[in-house]
């Protein structure tokens, strides 16, 4: 950042301050001097003073430039990043102004703009950061919605899309996660986390984190209910309610699964869950179903990890590159050959493993 | 900085236990077969024995949630059976799908005057239980075979008539 300004101050730092005006101003002159010697703070002083004093600049672009970067670095260095510091809306703000006040200076907007995309990163990290806390949701949000005002005047046609789903999706976790924390206190929190991830949905219909997380949020949902009011209840009918309402969810729950199942048709969670659902859905074949397909995925991966290999065979006619077991080792074909035992012959045989 | 999605993958699925959350509503289901029925009142002393024959899974939900506690004056015991040789005086039966198949030498075994038979499996009513469970729609139902409870003098409750999927 402080690069970018210098290069701008070194090549048209002072006599954009006398062109097209009448006079000088000597507050905005100070304010550049003490900017490059990095004492933000009387910087700032002068830069409010050339605003309050020298009407005559108060319409210039480059003064409200060179504000920016001013208030820029007050946010960063004085006020440590503080998410309380005003001087970040300050700085946005003189950028802003600096752009409308002259769009044609082309070198001076692009500088601008991408200090007004720094900015933009700044709230997008307190916003991730205030989602690690599960006290701080407003705070993320505020973040984001700034993230997504100041990125706009970054690029007015700016898609969003990536970033909702990246928000959203980390949003309806920690929403999901204080309701872990004590269902009954937090039970409104669940909502909301199903609402997130639905906004995700709206984005991208297929994206497997949200299906996924919807899918385990309603089988959970109706487990709970199992767990926590059918196995306790004594009359018929709260069990006969009770039961209805599992169904309920487990009905909910299968869509989003069936949808994870299509983008990631090898994750044995999403396999897992379908076949949870259909278990608890009294679907015994599709039940059954998903439970091979799982245990045909466990299968392959047990099969990648720890290959088997079958035993050297006198009468097979090997080709290079078939690899047996022979006497407690492996043995890879560097050429083919019938009834060449691995072991005699290192031209025939490459001992791979023990 | 990026969004942390590690919530998303590390919190509970529930996916691991579903047998196990099944087996819990099946044993609260049981229990519901036992509660609204009236056993002869000659089979209404000594402990009330449940069989669970061929579901290991729902045989330790039943256990542990009924063994030792009681049924009107009878103290609720609950016993798993490995095989049709093994089933003996009870007044409760369960038996598992899976094990179906053996509902003749079932039926030859058991005494009827005693012994309430329940089935988890479609089409089979008329085979020989009083009450069988049955998918219906992804819910759990039960039919009632009532010729067979009237013959043997088990008085089964109004509220599981009510809503049951099926009588005969």
């Amino acid at each position: 950042m402080i690069r970018w300004f210098n290069i701008l101050l070194i090549c048209t730092a002072l006599p954009v301050f006398v062109t097209g005006q009448s006079l000088r101003c000597i507050y905005e002159d100070m304010a550049i001097k003490y900017y490059q010697e990095n004492d933000f703070l009387k910087a700032k002083a002068y830069s409010d003073s050339t605003l309050s004093e020298c009407p005559d600049l108060f319409d210039n672009s480059y003064v409200w430039h060179v504000r920016g970067y001013i208030m820029y670095q007050v946010f960063l260095k004085v006020d440590n990043r503080s998410t309380e510091s005003s001087a970040r809306e300050e700085s946005l703000e003189a950028f802003y102004r600096s752009i409308t006040l002259d769009s044609l200076k082309e070198e001076q907007v692009a500088e601008s703009k991408r200090a007004i995309n720094q900015i933009a990163k700044t709230y997008w990290n307190d916003a991730a950061k205030a989602l690690e806390d599960t006290n701080s949701f407003d705070k993320a949000i505020d973040y984001y919605s700034k993230f997504k005002k100041t990125k706009q005047i970054y690029s007015s046609n700016q898609d969003f899309s990536k970033y909702n789903i990246a928000f959203y999706q980390a949003l309806g976790n920690q929403y999901r996660a204080k309701y872990n924390n004590n269902k009954k206190l937090y039970k409104e929190y669940i909502d909301l986390s199903i609402n997130t991830y639905k906004k995700v949905l709206e984005i991208d219909s297929l994206e497997y984190s949200a299906n996924y997380n919807l899918g385990v949020i309603y089988h959970n949902l109706a487990v709970d209910i199992i767990l926590n009011e059918i196995e306790l209840v004594e009359d018929l009918d709260l069990f006969l309610m009770f039961e209805e309402k599992t169904i309920e969810y487990f009905n909910y729950a299968l869509p989003y699964l069936k949808n994870a199942y299509l983008v990631q048709p090898q994750n044995k969670q999403v396999i897992q869950g379908l076949a949870a659902v259909y278990l608890s859905l009294h679907d015994d074949e599709k039940h059954h179903l998903y439970m091979n397909v799982l245990k045909e995925r466990q299968n392959s991966e047990k099969e990648k990890n720890n290959p088997t290999y079958s035993s050297w065979d006198s009468n097979y006619q090997y080709a290079i590159g078939d690899v047996v077991e022979y006497a407690g080792s492996f043995y890879k074909a560097v050429t083919a050959s019938i009834g060449v035992a691995p072991n005699s012959s290192s031209a025939d045989w490459e001992k791979i493993q023990e | 900085m990026a969004f942390s999605l590690s919530t998303a993958f590390g919190q509970p699925n529930s996916f691991d236990d579903a047998a196990k959350t099944q087996a819990k509503k099946m044993s609260r289901m049981v229990f519901f077969m036992m509660k609204y029925t009236d056993w002869p009142k000659n089979h209404k002393s000594g402990d009330f024995v449940i069989g669970v024959y061929g579901d290991e899974i729902l045989y330790k939900e039943v256990s542990s949630s009924y063994n030792g506690t009681s049924t009107g004056s009878q103290k609720i015991k609950v016993v798993r059976y490995i095989s049709v040789n093994e089933i003996s005086d009870c007044h409760l039966l369960y038996i598992a799908g899976s094990k179906s198949n053996y509902m003749e030498q079932i039926n030859k075994k058991v005494d009827h005057k005693k012994t309430l038979l329940i089935t988890n499996k479609s089409g089979l009513l008329d085979k020989g239980p009083t009450i069988n469970f049955v998918p219906v729609n992804g819910r759990m139902k039960w039919e009632l075979n009532l010729t067979k409870a009237k013959k043997y003098n088990f008085i089964i409750g109004e509220d599981l008539k009510r809503s049951a999927h099926k009588t005969i």
